[in-house]
């Protein structure tokens, strides 16, 4: 497969040179997807999906045209090489784009992102590792008042990016997903949680963990409460983190945005930006993370970016387009999440440095505070304020956790909530591509009602 | 089913008619021990645009090309799609996906049957200045035209950006009970971005507008509109303040409005969130959820709205629901599956991002209906309070029954008067503790575009409704 989609490119990019392309680039994607949905502790869905295409950009001069198709049959494949040239024939030349990626340095070896028993994993299979999740939510709950549902997903793909300035790479990857929810009980008594696994490899994941602590983490949310609004320390655990850094930090540092003037980050490099305790790096090279791959969706070498050190910013996250518009090294940060969308500029593995304190040491050590397990909510990206529902969240006094809480925000702005970071966890854990412990705030506004 | 001009659907597939090839599929999946099977077969083309400061930073044409099929035994669904339309492949995807539904059976708690209506029917698409023949060059003109307008909006304005997305799609839809319906469509999108710029602060605001048919049916002061209002905000944020943190009275404009009956209420009323036995709204159809005034609706069948549909992605004839009639629960978003499982009628809210995807119980045009206030004595009578406007996101989570949305502006209101503008206050609640706060419903009305995503899959929805009153909401500020 690798091969013939190789030479698949290398054939759509001689086309587009003969269509009047001066540069070109092809991404060709060969996926299997397997899923497994499950409802009311039962299957409610099995599906496989066989997915093929490909993501075309031409250039002709500094016009930028782009194409993609569901497809890799010959006569579907001239049509997206035409549409592509038709796109870049009709669009405004772009002053700022110079040229496609290239690359003079070696591709690292990625150890741990394929795994040939999810390549192959049958419907079974799939069906054994959800079950055995959704078990492990019984065993913690019992099975009459639950109604868990869950997902599990392992995906194998072979992806290749040519392109007419000599990149000609391909990779294989493999990933899988288990997530387990559970809702338990009916009425006031009622509560609901999910805890959620994604690896490269099969064995890496526990389905009984997963499902156990699903079940777990519902029944420590009743009796939820309001509390008094006002100012407090806020610790951000793993997961919470996962969309505070992930994207609120992490988005933040894409060049694109901050050339733009719609970062709250602009203008930063060499400032102090964090407490001097931060240090993040953003690292594609980690084995077996799921945010690591050999080389970037333009086919660029991966490497591993330093971002914050002891507080000071040091990098943005570039692609070719952002680095040659300022002249910069490309950092390899161009990321499509399939050949049906535009490469964009996405962090790969965002790695937070653990501290040496606990997580139970944090709240131990807590007078008054608020411990927020799960948000979802993102900044203003150019002003940075933050405003934070906690879906998953607890009142922490005197050193314990007293009660869960509802309908109950935090805001800050980014800019003060990296610097008023002044305790970092040992606690490690990876939640989407972001690798993190806990993070302790010293203040932060509270509002709940 | 008649042909339609030579560079349609039809002759792109080696000359095998679409009706052939999905009683191949039907045919394949019954024969290898499915009930019940369907299949969308679909040809989209899209053009997608993104105008910063007049210069295209993308342009793409793609294009669509698959056929999604589902088998069913006993209870036990499989699904998976091919962009193979030979013969050879439908058959083996059919066959391959009856075999999956066939290997879960053991795991199947309910059994039931699909025994729903039919329908045959071919809806083409009419529209002036039609997405999929207009040249792109027509496209990126307007589009440029409205970055432009802009820009010289004001002497402040340093930046616009406009997207531009539209989609035509040719579906297909056949199932083994003899429904055969072929809907072709196009919509449209536009969302402008404007930002300010003075010596204080840097502020950003958008607007978005959505429709139907074709470029030649939106009026011309839906584009100024779209091109003046992100302008106006940004503009206006200049001299805000941000929200200080606390619970207030709040007027939520019909942006936010809609986005909360969107979040905090239809996404309850979806019915695979009822199958599932994990929705806030169990067991309580034909009960009160909120005041008597509180009427709430999503309605596929309005003309010319961009989430609208003649049939929905299981080709059943989509029906206006009423999901709150005088506060009263009174309809569920179905599907077919969640129909025949809940025993109430399929009304047509089947949808599918694409071929790619199973078809979910989804929304499509959801309001809530308007009542008879005055929107300026409901400020005066307010005396303390948030005005808040348009949603920069929102979520929700219908099991705990949890919601948030940020909204992207707002407005003191002290003395029942309009004072201080604000900006980036959320609000947070509990979908069934937030109707009965809602003690005031005003005599307007807007519809705001958008795009919805659950279970990976993105569908474009409309969300509207009157401004309204509601009491004692935490506001969250920084």
């Amino acid at each position: 497969m690798k091969n013939d989609l190789l030479d698949l490119g290398s054939h759509i990019i001689q086309q587009a040179e003969k269509l009047g392309a001066t540069q070109s680039e092809v991404y060709l994607e060969s996926s299997r997807i397997l899923e497994v949905k499950m409802e009311k502790g039962h299957i409610k869905l099995a599906s496989e999906k066989l997915d093929v295409g490909c993501g075309i950009r031409t250039i002709v001069g500094k016009q930028i045209g782009v194409s993609y198709i569901t497809s890799l049959l010959q006569g579907n494949l001239d049509q997206a090489v035409q549409d592509s040239i038709k796109a870049a024939n009709a669009s405004v030349p772009d002053p700022d784009f110079s040229s496609l990626a290239s690359s003079d340095s070696a591709y690292p070896t990625v150890i741990g992102i394929f795994d040939k028993s999810l390549a192959q994993l049958s419907c079974e299979e799939a069906v054994d590792m959800m079950t055995r999740g959704v078990q492990a939510s019984y065993e913690v709950s019992g099975e009459l008042r639950n109604m868990v549902e869950g997902d599990f997903t392992s995906k194998s793909i072979t992806r290749v990016v040519v392109n007419s300035l000599g990149i000609n790479e391909a990779s294989l990857e493999t990933q899988a997903e288990l997530t387990v929810y559970s809702a338990i009980g009916s009425g006031e008594d009622r509560c609901s949680s999910g805890d959620y696994q994604n690896t490269r490899t099969l064995r890496e994941i526990d389905p009984e963990k997963i499902g156990m602590s699903s079940a777990q983490k519902a029944l420590r949310l009743r009796g939820a409460k309001s509390i008094a609004s006002g100012d407090m320390p806020l610790i951000l655990t793993p997961s919470a983190l996962r969309a505070v850094l992930g994207f609120g930090f992490a988005e933040a540092l894409d060049a694109r945005q901050v050339q733009d003037g719609e970062s709250y980050l602009v203008d930063s490099i060499g400032s102090e930006i964090a407490s001097t305790e931060l240090e993040i790096v953003d690292n594609a090279l980690l084995p077996g993370a799921i945010g690591s791959r050999p080389f970037d969706a333009e086919g660029t070498p991966s490497q591993n970016t330093p971002l914050i050190v002891s507080g000071v910013l040091r990098n943005y996250l570039h692609d070719s387009y952002s680095s040659s518009k300022t002249g910069v090294k490309n950092t390899s940060n161009a990321f499509r999440s399939s050949y049906r969308v535009i490469p964009r500029i996405k962090a790969s593995n965002l790695i937070v440095r653990p501290g040496t304190t606990t997580l139970d040491d944090m709240i131990s050590e807590m007078t008054e505070g608020v411990l927020c397990v799960d948000t979802f909510d993102r900044p203003n990206m150019v002003t940075g304020e933050l405003s934070a529902m906690i879906m998953e969240g607890f009142l922490i006094k005197k050193g314990e956790v007293k009660h869960a809480l509802k309908s109950t925000l935090f805001g800050i702005t980014m800019q003060d909530l990296l610097k008023r970071a002044t305790m970092i966890g040992s606690d490690v854990e990876s939640r989407g591509s972001v690798l993190s412990p806990s993070i302790l705030i010293d203040s932060v506004k509270i509002t709940s009602g | 089913m008649a042909k339609d001009s030579p560079d349609s659907f039809w002759y792109r597939i080696g000359g095998i008619e679409l009706e052939d090839l999905a009683a191949i599929a039907i045919e394949t999946g019954l024969n290898a021990g499915a009930t019940f099977v369907d299949i969308r077969i679909e040809n989209t083309r899209k053009t997608s645009l993104d105008v910063v400061n007049q210069i295209t930073r993308t342009t793409t044409i793609a294009t669509e090309i698959g056929a999604g099929i589902r088998a069913f035994v006993n209870g036990s669904w499989a699904f998976g799609h091919t962009s193979d339309l030979t013969s050879a492949g439908i058959k083996q995807a059919a066959k391959s996906i009856t075999k999956m539904a066939l290997a879960t059976q053991p795991w199947i708690a309910e059994r039931f049957d699909i025994d729903v209506p039919t329908f045959k029917d071919t809806i083409k698409y009419k529209a002036k200045t039609p997405v999929s023949t207009t040249p792109i060059e027509f496209k990126i003109d307007l589009v440029k035209q409205i970055s432009k307008h802009i820009s010289q909006f004001d002497e402040r304005i340093n930046n616009s950006r406009v997207v531009y997305r539209d989609i035509y799609t040719e579906l297909y839809i056949a199932n083994s009970l003899g429904t055969n319906v072929r809907e072709d469509s196009g919509r449209m999108v536009f969302i402008s971005f404007s930002t300010a710029k003075d010596i204080q602060s840097t502020q950003q605001a958008h607007a978005a507008i959505g429709f139907s048919g074709g470029l030649g049916d939106i009026g011309d002061d839906r584009i100024q509109w779209m091109a003046e209002e992100p302008s106006r905000v940004a503009l206006s944020l200049l001299s805000s303040k941000a929200v200080k943190g606390g619970v207030y009275d709040i007027i939520a404009d019909p942006v936010l409005n809609g986005a909360m009956i969107h979040e905090a209420f239809g996404h309850a009323c979806e019915g695979d969130s009822l199958t599932g036995g994990s929705s806030v709204l169990q067991n309580k159809m034909s009960t009160s959820v909120g005041p008597e005034h509180i009427n709430l609706s999503d309605d596929p069948t309005l003309n010319g709205h961009l989430g609208s549909f003649v049939y929905d992605w299981e080709g059943t004839c989509a029906k206006k629901r009423v999901m709150v009639k005088d506060g009263i629960l009174s309809e569920f978003l179905h599907t077919l599956d969640t129909a025949s499982r809940l025993n109430m009628d399929a009304n047509g809210a089947a949808r599918a991002t694409s071929f790619m995807y199973p078809p979910i119980p989804r929304m499509s045009n959801t309001f809530m209906e308007p009542g008879d206030w005055d929107l300026e004595e409901l400020i005066q009578d307010t005396k303390e309070g948030v005005i808040m406007c348009n949603v920069d996101y929102g979520y929700t989570d219908s099991t705990k029954g949890q919601f948030m949305f940020k909204a992207t502006h707002g407005q003191l209101i002290e003395n029942g008067e309009r004072t201080t503008v604000v900006r980036d206050a959320s609000i947070a609640g509990i979908i069934l503790e937030i109707l009965p706060k809602v003690d005031a419903i005003c005599n307007d009305f807007f519809y705001d575009a958008g795009s919805c995503g659950t279970q990976g899959q993105m569908v474009w929805v409309m969300s509207g409704g009157p401004h309204i009153r509601i009491r004692n909401v935490p506001v969250g500020g920084v």
